[in-house]
């Protein structure tokens, strides 16, 4: 073991902005990128509804395509974090994680992810805490009804 | 999930002199953290959109900082992180990194633990959140160790000691049996006076 220097050790001694400042400076990025993400995370929402969605010919999707369009939703939710759609999102990727393990989709459960994920993008802001609850477990409930995937081994 | 001892929040932050690097495959991920940690004050900031570029940066420029996206194509941020502590040399290979990821699989979480990053932040990052792991970074006095196995901070955050009933692995460990006491007991007075706050001047 040994010490090695560190170089932010100095941050907060000398000059510099006010930490409200650096803040709400932060803070104004995320409110410029909003409608941008927004856009973002339509399109893709759209791309998942016609390769997943229930009018699509669902068959023999690839997982890994399903739940990398699913992580770059959460990927740009940010500056949209009041929606919560990035936790319906990362649901999501849990689900497609699960059934991946299982080989064999279960499209009932995605159906129910991808209105949510709709419901959020469109309504989100308007929910309650009640409502949002309801949508979380329901959720939760889907995806709990298959086994979790098992951890990849440590090293790996 | 681990949380880090709160500290005390300072009023202000000079993040002028930092280098800082970004690494993450989503561009406008990338762009957003970017402007997140331009408002933070920094100035050096360097974009990579993928590990690869990183590591050529790494092997040119002394850096101060890396914040790097997990889930990556070809190398991901564990395997980047990995890469720097045994392969980039002094300074670099010292710097702090801290892991940001979406959804990750436990083994993904137990990877970016032992990868040598000193956090793994979940996405989508807040600006207070990674506010909060930068001030929490300048705090840490953790030293390093280089191991066949793991090269990075110590992933100990506390001191206690091994696990009851059990020798300690490290030469510091210190046994569990205190023994009997082989000085004076202290008086009261002097265990009051060693509880005595006194001022401090700033």
């Amino acid at each position: 073991m040994f010490r090695v220097p560190n170089n932010l050790a100095g941050i907060t001694q000398n000059g510099g902005i006010l930490l409200s400042e650096a803040l709400a400076n932060a803070n104004q990025v995320m409110k410029d990128m909003r409608k941008p993400c927004l856009r973002t995370i339509d399109r893709l929402l759209l791309e998942i509804g016609q390769r997943f969605g229930p009018q699509a010919r669902r068959g023999d999707e690839d997982f890994q395509v399903l739940y990398e369009l699913s992580a770059r939703i959460i990927d740009v939710s940010a500056p949209v974090a009041d929606l919560q759609i990035d936790r319906a999102a990362f649901s999501l990727c849990e689900l497609v994680d699960r059934c991946a393990a299982q080989s064999s989709w279960d499209w009932p459960s995605i159906d129910v992810h991808l209105d949510a994920l709709q419901l959020l993008r469109h309504a989100g802001a308007q929910l309650g805490g009640a409502e949002r609850k309801k949508i979380f477990d329901g959720l939760d409930r889907v995806t709990e009804r298959l086994p979790a995937a098992g951890a990849a081994p440590d090293g790996a | 999930m681990f949380e880090p001892p709160k500290i005390k929040t300072p009023v202000r932050i000079n993040l002028e002199r930092l280098t800082v690097m970004l690494i993450d495959d989503n561009p406008q991920a990338l762009d957003i953290l970017a402007q997140v940690v331009a408002g933070f004050g920094v100035r050096q900031i360097i974009k990579c959109e993928n590990a690869e570029m990183a590591m050529q940066v790494v092997r040119k420029h002394p850096l101060d900082f890396v914040i790097t996206d997990d889930q990556m194509a070809g190398t991901d941020g564990c395997q980047f992180v990995e890469w720097l502590r045994r392969e980039a040399g002094p300074p670099n290979a010292f710097i702090p990194v801290i892991i940001v990821t979406g959804h990750s699989r436990l083994g993904q979480v137990k990877r970016a633990r032992d990868c040598g990053a000193h956090f793994l932040v979940a996405k989508p990052i807040t600006p207070k959140v990674l506010l909060d792991r930068i001030f929490w970074i300048s705090k840490d006095e953790r030293e390093f160790i280089e191991t066949a196995t793991y090269a990075g901070p110590d992933r100990r955050f506390k001191r206690e000691g091994p696990p009851p009933g059990t020798k300690g692995r490290r030469a510091e460990d210190r046994g569990t049996v205190v023994g009997e006491a082989t000085t004076p007991n202290l008086s009261q007075d002097q265990i009051n006076d060693m509880l005595k706050p006194s001022k401090v001047t700033i």
